[in-house]
């Protein structure tokens, strides 16, 4: 018997949007994406990925009673509005991070899903990243006994485009979100404070556009553990993304992966790998993990794992560590 | 050879140890140890001039140097009288754990013109030290971030935490040496957050036993020092520093470099258990260092005011712990 394939149409094909695509094609065989839709849609992209129906209104998806999910991988301004939509129409949600940057569209969005009775993933992939998700079950286990100290590295290879700075919100709002979701994924524990310091290191330039590129924050968490998450625009290096969690009986740590784990040693020295260049090489396997994930709980009618709450508890963690990097003292979380 | 005659205060633990490289030094004469509770055996053993009376030290016209490894408590009035008999000056870390005292002390020195070096060991562990070559050669560019982890195998018995100052003032306090010698820069700002999550007993004397230190430093870097009282798989202590040009990190140090692949995994060895053992290597060159700056009469490598600084940091981080803000070196300035 053929297996079920769960109608799907994708809305937004950026950069974020194709690899979606291409993920749910290649690799989530309970998956079937029947149409497209992208007010500048790439139309030999979406004809070499044989995506059948390919249109440039976003209404033609929404219109379509076959689609029963569907993706949003718009630009981040539009999506609470998109979710609205989709939502209205009866088809379930994944959405790219961040839903919004303010909690109160966020509560919005997900009263209209709870409204229309759907289910809603948010893009936080890493919480599907095969190093993360060992570190959490190392946690989640007792094998490390009670968690302490909670330290993470998110640091970028190279500094977005200045254009993309002004619209970005901000530092933490576009850039640790993540991290502060990987927090909450790995204490399984709220947050109770936030103390937030930065600065302009990597170019003046994005210190003229009212960011900054470089940070470190500390997080209370209730649970009792501390947390601490450094952020670089650049590193020159490479994507470097590490994870630690030191416990009462040990610690556990998930180092960079790279694309070969060759070393090459020679009067020069010793030289291995450096960490993949980004995201899209770095979290391959969760971004198909996520995808994989979302259509299992679609078919199984199981609630997804990343809730709008947790992109909601994401975005509060945001606003406060950018209240407390511009009053320079610690802020608790309402 | 032209061989320094010194005079070693103080015959515990640590006395012990820098006297049997000392004893091992061609230019070095060790002429008296004294310590009120002197263990004769081990004099004996080493075949030395013991003495219970430490004024046999300053009182005695031969002694050029005096090496001073008695209780913490005693190491400024211990300094006062060497300097008073133009006597050059190695102590232990901390000079006192009050800055008056500290001032009081490093005004003696100067009066005399005597040489003070100030035992920082681990600003002479090769690791460190090759960091500190990579920022200063700009190897690694500007620096951006300081990263140290700093985590004790056991906690200290209680009649020690009772009178060690805290875990700032203690233990801390070489990550603070080690963050001004790493950015070769003075601290603007210390903010803490620090729990008892190891041993109850910490919080009876208003310690904490598990922290996140985070400091701005005055040429702009960010450095973080997380703490702990207990890593039950030994003395973890590791650095990384961070630029516009790239990073470099010291792992921890093992007994072996060995690899056991088998059924239940890949294991390598645990880091060396505890400071004796990891920083083996920088006490004997600290010594050797104190020797060679006065035998070569040149300016003290680690002076009194690396030892003044590190415990002002060390004040303004209890400061930030007691009221959960950022707090300024300038406020705890004696």
């Amino acid at each position: 018997m053929a297996q079920k394939r769960i109608i799907t149409g994708l809305l937004g094909a950026g950069r974020i949007g194709k690899m979606h695509a291409e993920n749910i094609i290649s690799s989530v065989p309970n998956a079937f994406l029947k149409a497209v839709a992208d007010p500048k849609l790439d139309e030999d992209w979406a004809k070499n990925m044989d995506i059948p129906v390919r249109s440039r209104e976003l209404d033609t998806l929404l219109s379509d009673p076959e689609i029963e999910a569907v993706v949003i991988a718009t630009s981040s301004s539009l999506h609470v509005e998109m979710i609205k939509k989709v939502a209205a129409a009866g088809k379930h949600i994944f959405c790219e991070k961040p839903i919004a940057f303010k909690p109160e569209l966020i509560t919005e969005a997900i009263a209209a899903v709870r409204a229309a009775g759907v289910k809603l993933q948010v893009g936080f992939n890493r919480r599907f990243d095969p190093d993360f998700m060992k570190v959490q079950d190392a946690v989640e286990s007792g094998r490390i006994g009670t968690t302490h100290i909670i330290k993470l590295t998110n640091r970028d290879p190279l500094r977005p485009s200045l254009d993309f700075i002004p619209n970005s919100g901000g530092l933490f709002m576009d850039f640790s979100i993540h991290d502060f979701d990987t927090v909450r994924y790995i204490s399984h524990s709220e947050v109770e404070e936030i103390y937030a310091t930065g600065a302009v290191l990597v170019d003046p330039k994005i210190g003229e556009l009212g960011d900054i590129d470089t940070a470190m924050i500390t997080i209370k968490l209730v649970n009792g553990s501390l947390c601490h998450i450094d952020l670089s625009r650049e590193t020159h290096y490479g994507y470097d993304q590490q994870l630690e969690v030191f416990g009462s009986k040990g610690s556990v740590r998930a180092r960079n992966t790279t694309p070969t784990n060759t070393m090459l040693t020679t009067a020069n020295g010793v030289f291995t790998d450096k960490p993949h260049h980004s995201f899209v090489e770095r979290y391959q396997e969760a971004f198909v993990n996520e995808m994989q994930t979302f259509f299992d709980c679609v078919e199984k009618n199981i609630n997804p794992p990343v809730s709008g709450e947790d992109a909601l508890a994401a975005v509060n963690m945001a606003l406060a560590a950018q209240k407390s990097f511009e009053q320079n003292k610690p802020v608790r979380i309402a | 050879m032209k061989k320094l005659i010194t005079g070693v205060i103080g015959a515990g633990r640590i006395g012990k140890l820098h006297t049997d490289n000392l004893i091992r030094m061609p230019n070095v004469d060790v002429k008296m140890i004294a310590d009120p509770y002197l263990d004769q055996d081990w004099v004996a053993s080493r075949n030395l001039n013991g003495s219970l009376d430490v004024n046999d030290i300053f009182n005695d016209n031969e002694i050029d140097a005096v090496l001073i490894f008695s209780p913490s408590a005693l190491h400024a009035d211990h300094i006062k009288l060497a300097a008073s008999s133009g006597q050059h000056i190695f102590c232990e870390k901390p000079i006192a754990l009050d800055p008056e005292k500290i001032l009081d002390a490093l005004a003696a020195v100067k009066k005399a013109g005597v040489i003070l070096q100030i035992g920082f060991n681990r600003r002479f562990d090769p690791n460190f030290a090759k960091l500190r070559q990579a920022v200063a050669t700009e190897q690694i560019g500007k620096l951006h971030f300081i990263k140290i982890v700093a985590r004790d195998p056991e906690p200290p018995p209680a009649e020690y935490i009772k009178v060690s100052g805290g875990m700032f003032l203690d233990m801390t306090i070489h990550d603070f040496d080690m963050v001004r010698f790493l950015a070769d820069s003075e601290v603007d700002e210390v903010y803490v957050a620090g729990r008892v999550l190891i041993d109850k007993i910490f919080a009876e004397y208003n310690d904490v036993d598990t922290a996140i230190t985070t400091l701005k430093l005055k040429n702009g870097a960010l450095a973080v020092i997380d703490n702990s009282r207990q890593a039950v798989y030994g003395y973890d202590q590791r650095v990384e520093v961070f630029g516009s040009k790239g990073g470099m990190i010291a792992e921890n140090n093992t007994p072996t470099q060995t690899i056991l692949n088998c059924a239940d995994g890949v294991i390598s060895d645990k880091p060396l258990y505890f400071f004796l053992e990891r920083y083996q290597k920088s006490f004997q060159l600290e010594i050797a260092d104190f020797i060679n700056t006065v035998l070569e009469n040149r300016e003290a490598s680690v002076g009194g005011i690396d030892g003044l600084n590190s415990i002002l940091i060390g004040l303004a981080a209890n400061k930030s712990l007691k009221e959960n803000r950022p707090v300024k070196i300038e406020e705890v300035m004696p």
